[in-house]
């Protein structure tokens, strides 16, 4: 099994939950798979073509993927992949603030 | 021109669009938000004409700055010299170097002045009392000063272990001044948690789609000033990378609208070599950075996961530019410089640019007979630990006329 750090923003589609758990051996496997248990989670992380959205990092164990093979990075069982909307460092925002 | 100029905010990277509220990422893909402007309304009331009519301020360019009344923060900031610099350029080897001086921007002596005055003016637009920053020193000061002057609350953030003068700079005016132990992403990441739960203006995060469109004064001046010309290259210090990015922005305007015939600068980012994310990321001919954790004098440009360091690779690959870093000794080598040749004492972030305007050269990226403009933001006498050994010390002397001359080897008493 693979641990899959949620970020808030992503937590409507998992009821909540910050931590899940899926079977997958590699990025676009783990993606799929999770969209399957919650369904709607691959277009936030996905663009129209399938691709990585350029403002979610996806951490492998700390590691950017970027720098490992992307979404062809494989995982292996007990790794933690966190998945990190890259807003002013990295913290849950995307909400309407303020009287306007 | 009228208040329907902005049409809203947009993702960069979607394209969803948002009414023009105090909202910086995109709900469904976490990209960055824009200001929409009307350009075609834009272009049937603008003119060189008008704008050099207008106040000699940045608010000369308000057609094209995302407020939607007058402006009523920072009536000052802007139209900062640009120097013809004969003396750095005969050094260099460049016959046609422009010094852009916003050391000398009102009233906090950086290019931060601008804009906070964009930011501020919106932020009251919006119904905001409150304004707040996370900030490496520059801004913290802008904004403190302008929300004294606005009459307006405010909470600057600053990593513990900034230069003395930009503390004090803060503390004068009287804001809540919040040291945080760490470094200023974790200051950013700070700030973005409590922009989630007290309703104010960041300036630069709930904020940030209106407060960058400020730097975009910076072109609109250099090619003012130049005549409404185009430079051919222009330097610019990157810490998030947002300057370089709206540089090349307001460029774009100003040819898209017909204010200038052609377009060929080429825009080059210059960072500190213990922080360069994004200088390392073009190096490497990757379009993506790997954030780094900061060591450098160079405390302004001191951001290790710059927010704009994708839209910075970007413009300067869309323009054909570079991009360079320096070491802690080649930006006191380049503050030294920039002082003895044109008497500009910048702040650190300036000798970052000096230092890379120099490799540029040296690397045939510059050629002599270019117009080029370096962009130097912020002032020397905020950032004194940098330079304090190597400047020297005073010639003492008693105030004798005896000792003056035997001193200096000078008049009746010399050797």
């Amino acid at each position: 099994m693979v641990t899959v750090r949620i970020p808030t923003p992503l937590r409507p589609l998992t009821g909540g939950k910050g931590e899940v758990e899926t079977q997958a051996g590699d990025i676009v496997s783990m993606i799929e798979s999770l969209n399957g248990q919650f369904p709607g989670l691959k277009d936030r992380v996905c663009d129209e073509k399938g691709e990585i959205r350029r403002f979610v990092n996806i951490y492998l164990n700390e590691e950017d993927i970027r720098f490992m093979k992307g979404k062809d990075t494989p995982l292996k069982a007990g790794d933690v992949v966190s998945i990190v909307p890259a807003i002013a460092g990295g913290a849950p925002a995307g909400r309407q603030l303020g009287p306007a | 021109m009228t208040a329907a100029k902005i049409k809203g905010l947009i993702c960069r990277e979607c394209g969803k669009e948002y009414p023009p509220v105090s909202l910086h990422v995109c709900e469904m893909c976490f990209g960055p938000l824009e200001v929409k402007y009307d350009y075609e309304a834009i272009k049937r009331s603008i003119s060189r004409k008008k704008i050099e009519a207008g106040p000699k301020s940045l608010w000369r360019y308000v057609d094209l700055l995302p407020i939607q009344g007058e402006p009523t923060v920072g009536l000052y900031a802007g139209f900062t010299p640009l120097i013809h610099a004969r003396n750095l350029g005969d050094e260099l080897g460049l016959d046609k170097l422009y010094i852009k001086n916003d050391t000398v921007n009102h009233p906090t002596l950086s290019f931060k002045d601008r804009v906070v005055s964009v930011a501020l003016t919106r932020a009251r637009e919006l119904g905001y009392d409150t304004v707040a920053c996370a900030s490496t020193g520059n801004l913290a000061n802008s904004v403190a000063a302008h929300a004294a002057a606005a009459k307006m609350h405010c909470y600057v953030f600053i990593p513990h272990d900034l230069e003395a003068s930009k503390v004090l700079g803060n503390l004068v005016y009287r804001p809540h001044v919040v040291e945080v132990e760490g470094n200023y992403d974790d200051v950013n990441r700070l700030c973005s948690e409590i922009a989630g739960e007290h309703k104010w203006a960041f300036v630069n995060v709930n904020i940030r789609p209106y407060y960058a469109e400020g730097s975009k004064t910076l072109a609109y001046e250099v090619v003012e000033q130049l005549g409404w010309v185009a430079p051919d290259q222009i330097v610019i210090p990157m810490a998030s990378g947002s300057l370089l990015t709206k540089v090349w922005k307001g460029l774009k305007e100003l040819h898209n609208l017909g204010l200038i015939d052609r377009l060929t600068t080429r825009i080059h980012g210059a960072q500190a070599e213990g922080c360069a994310p994004i200088a390392t990321a073009y190096k490497q001919g990757r379009d993506f950075f790997k954030p780094v954790k900061p060591k450098t004098i160079a405390k302004s440009l001191a951001i290790g996961n710059p927010a704009d360091g994708y839209y910075a690779l970007k413009a300067a690959a869309e323009s054909g530019g570079a991009m360079d870093d320096v070491t802690d000794e080649e930006i006191i080598e380049g503050m030294m410089l920039l002082a003895q040749t044109e008497g500009i004492f910048a702040e650190t972030a300036g000798g970052v640019t000096i230092g890379v305007l120099k490799k540029l050269v040296k690397h045939g990226v510059l050629k002599r007979s270019d117009v080029t403009v370096a962009l130097i933001t912020g002032n020397g006498l905020k950032t004194q630990e940098a330079v304090v050994n190597a400047v020297g010390r005073p010639t003492r002397i008693t105030p004798s006329l005896v000792q003056f001359e035997q001193t200096f080897n000078l008049g009746k008493h010399a050797e």
